[in-house]
Formats: structure tokens, sequence, C-alpha cells
């Protein structure tokens, strides 16, 4: 009786050593991705140089940009499947009409946003910013967040010389003396600070404004390709985690894909929170921001979309469930 | 292996495995009992910012100075349960959490401070204060979020601390099931352990032992091995063989004291033979010679009586007074024979067994008495008696012979009393005959019973000393006891037993 017991034990041991049987091979599936070198798009970095998107059978085109908006024009225009984009692009879109979902928020950062000033410029405190030109990126969280740090300190735009500029253009600006300021997110905002040096001052209101980064498609492309969406988020998943356990070689990874200064993104990583979730924080903000295109006139809509229509839960929730902190 | 040694080792792994087991044990309690405590804290932190929320939400309404008081001291108790949380959460994860709720909460503080900060310049403002307004609403958007971020982390750390909850729950249902599992193997192995002993070793020793028992002292028990089991089959056969040496030496001497049963017995019959032919040969020669002496005796007798009825003149006095001394002599010698002949007669009879009544024949007996007492008082008691199994003719002379003593020995006192009773038990039936006479010393109690034997003089009273000599044999016949009790001048007591169930 008891060998026979011994015996089964045995032979159960054997199977759970067993190998699984290899999956079928299938071809990776093509997908582009339209990122940026920022910080924001690290998890994206991160999946990529770890393979997490070919592990899900993704073979992704990166299709880089400078900032988010640009990437997510990409999508649009169909010519990338994702996007990294902060929340304020994706506002104009929807106010646009652009039928897009935020499959998921892969960062948020309360620190990221700053103006950046002269002090020979006459600027000490952001009370000073009252008259003087300021460079921002129009349809970005550089446009809104000069509008916030302003009211913050008891001014408007009408007191102050707006200058419409590309991210990328905003450190030629300063150094060239056509701005005062500059309302601009890393890494410019710290590269324009180092270049200013002890003539620079720079405003943070981690109280009046929280950014967010989120990947964004075509609501057509989601419905057509929900595994697909489901292995991005995956790998993503896997990019989060390996983030949150090996940090620094997660900044070396950074810095080997976007040719940037290991230093640089040092300083700047604990201003990131990387996280794939979807939670009100997106929401929030997307109404936030959309009050204020409406009473600044910078959307033709006056009444406010339904946000809720343009984030995506099921890919996440199937993927996650506890990423989704909303709707619960 | 020895039994006791298999025993012992499933014993001992047994044991260590519950030694080893009950500390995991105890310290899956333990941990299940933290992760309780846990999951309380994770509550009472959930509840904390719960209300902080609520009272922010309350400012945005009222903006009342209550409520920012209640705010603060919201933020307190929060503060210290985040202290507690710190040093009692242990999780790295969870640490990350707390670490994030605290500054989620200092941010949302920093938050609010500003909100009633700007609420006190929105009080004064006149040109800006629409600008102010805006103000307010984007701080309060944030706080909002601050809000949602907190109630997010709150329910990450009830989540985790549900899921430590379960996790050690598992963890304790699995070392209860191993412990319940080691108990029931143990159990179980030791059960197989000892079935498959009994199979295998105590079965053929039962079957050995039922053989044994049976009668067949040549069986052997195979005893292979060197456990408990061979050495009791050892024991066993070392038993048979013993048994089997004994019985065969007691059937040996069985046979002898058979043998010398039956010699003892031919000797018994033998001599009891030749005992009864020369009892027989002493009673004929006793009675002939009895008989053959009464003849010269009364010729003695006779011609003494003639001389002196015929030749008393030729005779002095002398002549005749010794003429009458031969007489007499001559006619106690003829009693003397009568007696002797008298008591070679019972040696003789048959006794011929049937019920008596006691009562009856006593009665009878004493009737025949009377003559004899004829100028005395001397008062019977007849007691209760139990009927008697003999020969009637006999045991009435036994009565009579005892009756006829005693009234001869109480016929000094002037109030002579003789009872006689008797009693019985299954085996037989005692009977007594009392008086108050002259008694005797019990020393010479051994004697009472003997041929002539007399413990007084002739001429105190009568008799030859046969009539207890016949009572002794007419008892033996009747294969019962006699004996007697006395005491000089207070009375004597004879008495005789009977035998039931005799043939």
């Amino acid at each position: 009786m008891w060998k026979l017991f011994a015996l089964l034990i045995f032979i159960t041991a054997l199977m759970g050593c067993q190998k699984t049987p290899p999956k079928n091979a299938e071809p990776p599936q093509k997908i582009t991705v339209a990122y940026t070198w920022q910080p924001q798009s690290t998890l994206v970095h991160i999946a990529a140089a770890k393979g997490y998107f070919t592990g899900e059978g993704l073979d992704a085109q990166p299709l880089m940009h400078t900032y988010g908006k640009a990437a997510l024009q990409s999508v649009t225009e169909n010519k990338a499947d994702f996007a990294t984009v902060a929340e304020t692009p994706v506002m104009f879109n929807v106010l646009k009409g652009e039928k897009i979902f935020v499959i998921a928020n892969i960062e948020a950062s309360s620190m990221n946003n700053a103006i950046v000033a002269r002090k020979s410029a006459g600027i000490a405190v952001p009370g000073d910013l009252k008259g003087k030109r300021i460079g921002f990126t129009p349809g970005t969280t550089s446009d809104f967040f000069l509008d916030s740090l302003l009211t913050a300190n008891g001014l408007t735009r009408h007191e102050i010389q707006p200058v419409a500029l590309k991210p990328e253009e905003m450190q030629d600006a300063m150094m060239a003396k056509k701005i005062d300021a500059a309302s601009v997110w890393n890494y410019p905002l710290t590269l324009i600070k180092r270049q200013l040096g002890p003539d620079g001052a720079i405003f943070y209101d981690r109280e009046i404004y929280t950014e967010t980064f989120n990947i964004a498609a075509q609501q057509d492309y989601v419905r057509k390709n929900p595994e697909t969406v489901k292995r991005f988020l995956r790998a993503l998943i896997k990019a989060e985690d390996f983030v949150a356990k090996n940090p620094d070689e997660a900044q070396a990874i950074m810095s080997a894909a976007t040719k940037i200064d290991k230093g640089l993104i040092h300083e700047v990583w604990n201003a990131f929170n990387y996280h794939v979730v979807q939670d009100q924080t997106l929401l929030i903000t997307l109404e936030d921001e959309t009050r204020w295109a409406m009473k600044n006139q910078l959307t033709e809509r006056t009444d406010m979309p339904d946000y809720l229509g343009y984030i995506h839960l099921d890919s996440l929730r199937a993927v996650k469930p506890e990423a989704i902190k909303m709707n619960r | 292996m020895r039994i006791t040694t298999r025993l012992r080792i499933i014993s001992t792994v047994t044991a260590a495995a519950l030694v080893v087991l009950a500390p995991v044990l105890i310290w899956s309690f333990l941990e299940f009992k933290s992760a309780n405590n846990d999951d309380s804290l994770a509550d009472a932190i959930s509840a904390g910012f719960s209300e902080r929320t609520s009272f922010s939400g309350q400012y945005f309404l009222y903006r009342e100075g209550r409520i920012q008081a209640q705010w603060d001291k919201s933020n307190k108790a929060i503060d210290r349960l985040l202290r507690q949380a710190e040093v009692q959460f242990h999780s790295e994860k969870e640490r990350q959490v707390l670490e994030r709720l605290r500054r989620n909460m200092e941010g949302g503080a920093d938050i609010l401070n500003r909100i009633i900060k700007n609420n006190e310049v929105l009080k004064t403002a006149v040109g800006n204060r629409q600008v102010y307004e805006e103000l307010d609403k984007r701080l309060f958007s944030q706080l909002l979020l601050k809000n949602v971020a907190t109630r997010d982390m709150t329910t990450a750390l009830k989540d985790a601390s549900t899921r430590h909850i379960e996790k050690t729950y598992r963890y304790l249902t699995i070392v209860i099931g191993l412990f319940a599992f080691t108990l029931a193997l143990a159990t179980i192995l030791t059960s197989m352990q000892i079935g498959r002993l009994i199979r295998k070793r105590l079965t053929p020793l039962h079957d050995g032992a039922k053989i044994v028992a049976g009668g067949d002292l040549d069986h052997r028990i195979k005893c292979d091995g060197a456990d408990e089991f061979a050495e009791l089959a050892l024991s066993i056969n070392a038993m048979t063989d013993k048994l089997e040496a004994e019985i065969s030496a007691h059937k040996q001497a069985e046979e002898k004291i058979k043998e010398l049963n039956q010699n003892l017995e031919m000797r018994v019959i033998e001599r009891t033979a030749q005992l009864e032919a020369s009892g027989k040969d002493m009673e004929d020669f006793n009675y002939n010679i009895s008989h053959d002496l009464r003849a010269p005796l009364r010729a003695i007798d006779s011609f003494s009586r003639i001389l002196l009825e015929e030749y008393a003149v030729r005779l002095d006095d002398e002549g005749r007074r010794m003429l009458k001394v031969v007489g007499d002599n001559a006619r106690k010698m003829g009693q003397l024979i009568d007696d002797l002949l008298a008591f070679s007669r019972t040696g003789r009879i048959k006794v011929e067994r049937s019920a008596i009544n006691m009562k009856n024949l006593v009665a009878g007996v004493w009737e025949e008495l009377q003559p004899g007492m004829v100028g005395r008082d001397v008062r019977l008691d007849i007691r209760d008696m139990p009927p008697a199994e003999g020969d009637p003719a006999t045991i009435r002379q036994v009565v009579f012979n005892l009756l006829s003593n005693a009234v001869k020995f109480t016929q000094q006192r002037a109030d002579a009393r003789i009872e006689v009773g008797g009693h019985a038990d299954e085996h037989e039936a005692v009977y007594h005959v009392k008086d108050n006479g002259v008694g005797f010393d019990m020393q010479y109690a051994p004697k009472l019973f003997g041929v002539f034997q007399r413990l007084h003089g002739m001429d105190e009273f009568e008799g030859t000393g046969i009539g207890l000599a016949i009572v002794k044999r007419i008892i033996a016949k009747h294969d019962g006891r006699v004996w007697a009790e006395g005491k000089v001048n207070e009375g004597a007591t004879i008495y005789f037993a009977l035998p039931y169930g005799k043939k």
C-alpha cells in the first residue's frame, strides 16, 4: 500500500518536472509606437530595450518625437498605432473630435513642469513674471502649467508676453534672450537651468498641477486589435516592474536608448512615478484643462465632453485588474 | 528488526516531524495574528483618510473655521496611525505605500493651507478676483486628485493586508494540513506495520498455538527472524517441550499410581477378607466357648444348689457359706457369658435399614423399662428428634442399653432426670441421651465403650460392662459414630450419629 502511495508521489513529481510544450511560433506582430525622448516615456524605452514587446509577440517599431503632442499626431494621422502623450494634447484632440482612446496612464508627476527664468531679466520670484516674455508650447502641458502658475501668483495671461515655441526651441530662445522665461518640462527644463547657472531661477508649483503621461491609440485600432493592446500593456507592466526593482539599470537603459547623459537622467528621475494605471487623476485633469481651454477660448466647444468615453479600461482590466482604480 | 525498534523509529520520526512543525505552526499563528492587526490598522488609516476627505469637501462648500480645526485634528490622528503603521508593517511594498501616503497627506495639507490662504485673499480681492477664484478651483482640483490618490493608496494598503491575511491563512492551512497529514501518515504507517506484522508473524503464531492447544504437542511453530514474535515462538516451543515432558512424566506416574492402587485394593480386599475371617473366627470362637461354658456352669450352679439344699445338715456354717459363694460366682460367670454371647451376637447381625420414628421408639423402650423403676421417680424428657435410618431392632437395642444405663446411674438421685433428643443435617442424624447421674471422669472416656469396662464398682452399680460395647458395635455396623461427654457427679451424655443414604 505505502509503496503504491510513494509511486504515485514520484509520478506526480515527475509530471511536475516536465517542460511545458513551446507555444506555436507565430511571426511577431508589427506595431508602430510613437513616443518621446522624454523621461515620461521611460516605460516604453525599457519595454523595447528589455525585449518585453518581442516577448509578447510584438515587433514594436519606434517613431520618435520630441514631445507627446507630435507623437499623438502620428496616431491621429495613422502613422503610428500607439503614442505616449500627456493629457493636454489628448484633451485638445478630443475637443477637436478625434476618436482616440487612452488605454493607460504610464507616468504622473507634479514636479516635471516648471518655469525657468533668467534672474538678469528681473525675475526673482513668480510675481516678477508680470510683463515678461515667456516661452511656451501651445496645446501642451507647458501651456496649461504656465496658466496655472500665473493664476497661483495672481496673474493672468494678459499680464505677460506669451511666446509660442516648440520645446526644442526653448533653450536657444532663452540663451538668445528672445524670451525671459520658459514654461517647459524635462529634459529641456534642467538643461536650461544648468546652462543659466546662477542666473537661472526655477519656479515649481507641485500643488497646482499634476501632469500625466498616457498611452493613446485610435479607438478603431483598439477595438479591432484587442489582443495586441493587451500584449502591448503586458510589456509595459513588465517594464513597470523592472523599473521599480532596478532603478539604476533603468536609468542606464534610458541613457543608452536616448543618448542623454546619465547624470541628467538621474537628476530628474525622482520627479516621476512610473505606474501603469487608469485612475481619476487623468479624468479630473482632463476636465480641469477643458474648462481652462473653453474659458480661454482655445477650443470652439463650449460643452464638457464625456471623457469616460475616451478612457478605455477593458484591456488593462483584462491584463492587470488591480491597475483599474476608477469605475470599479 | 525488532518490533519495539520499528515502533520506536516510527514514533521518533513522527515526534521529530511534529517538533519541526510545531514552531512553524506557532509562527504561522503569529503571522496570521500580525496580518489581522495590519488589516485593522489599514482599515483605521482608510477611515481616517475618508474622514479627512469629507472635511476637505465640507470646507469647499462652507469655508468654516470649525472644519479647518477638525481637518487639523484628523491630520494628527492619521499621522499617529501612519507612525504606528511604519513600525508595524514590514513588507517593502507596504512601506512604499505608507511613504507615498505620508507624502500625499503632507501635500494635501499644503494645498488646503494654500486654499485657506487664498480664501483670505479672496475676501479682500477686487480687481483680479477672477484669478483667485480660478486658483481656488485649481487648488481644489489638485486636492481632489490627492484625495483620489490617497483613496487608491489606502485601498492598496488594505488589499495588501487582505492578501497578507489570505496568504498567512493559506500558509496556516497548509501547516495544519501538514500537521494532520503527518499524524495521519504516522497512524496509517503504524497501523499498516502492525497489520502486516499480525498477518505475517502473529497469524502463524496463533495457528501454531491453537494446534498445540488442540493437543498436538509434537507441533512446533516456525520462528524466522529475530523479533519479539520469533522470541514468542521460541518460548511457545520451549513451553510445548516442557509440557510434553511433564505430561509424559505425569502419565507414567499416573500409571504407577494406578498399578499401586490396584495392588493396594487387592491387598485391602485380601486383608479385609482375612480380617473378616479372623473376626468371624473370633466371634464363632467366642460364641461357641460361651455356649460351651454355659453347660458346666449350669452343672456347677445346679450341683451347688442341690448340695446346699440336700446336704446342708452335713455342712457347717463355713461350708454352707463357701458353697453359696461357689453358686453366686457360677451365676455371675453365667451372666458374663450371656453378655459375651449377646455381644458376639451383635457382630453377626445383618443391618437392614428402614426409617425409624425415634420418638416412638424411645417411648416404647421407656415403657419397657418401667417395671425396673418401681419406687423411683425418674423423669424422661423426650425432645424433638429427626427420624433415623437404620435397623429398627438393633437401634432399639442401642436406645434400650443407653436408657437403662441412664436409669441405673441416676438411682442415687432423688430427682433423676433423663433427656433424649436429636438433630440432623444433610449427612447424618445425631441423637443424645443425657442424665444427671453420677457421671464420669473424661480422662476415662476412651475406655467407656470397651468390652467389660467399668468405671464404677460392682457393689455400687450392677452390670457386666458390656452395654456400651454393644452400642458401639451396633452403631459401627450402621457406619455411624458414638461418643460420650460427662463430669463426675454431674451426669453423662452419650451421643450417637447415624448417617443418611447408606444401604
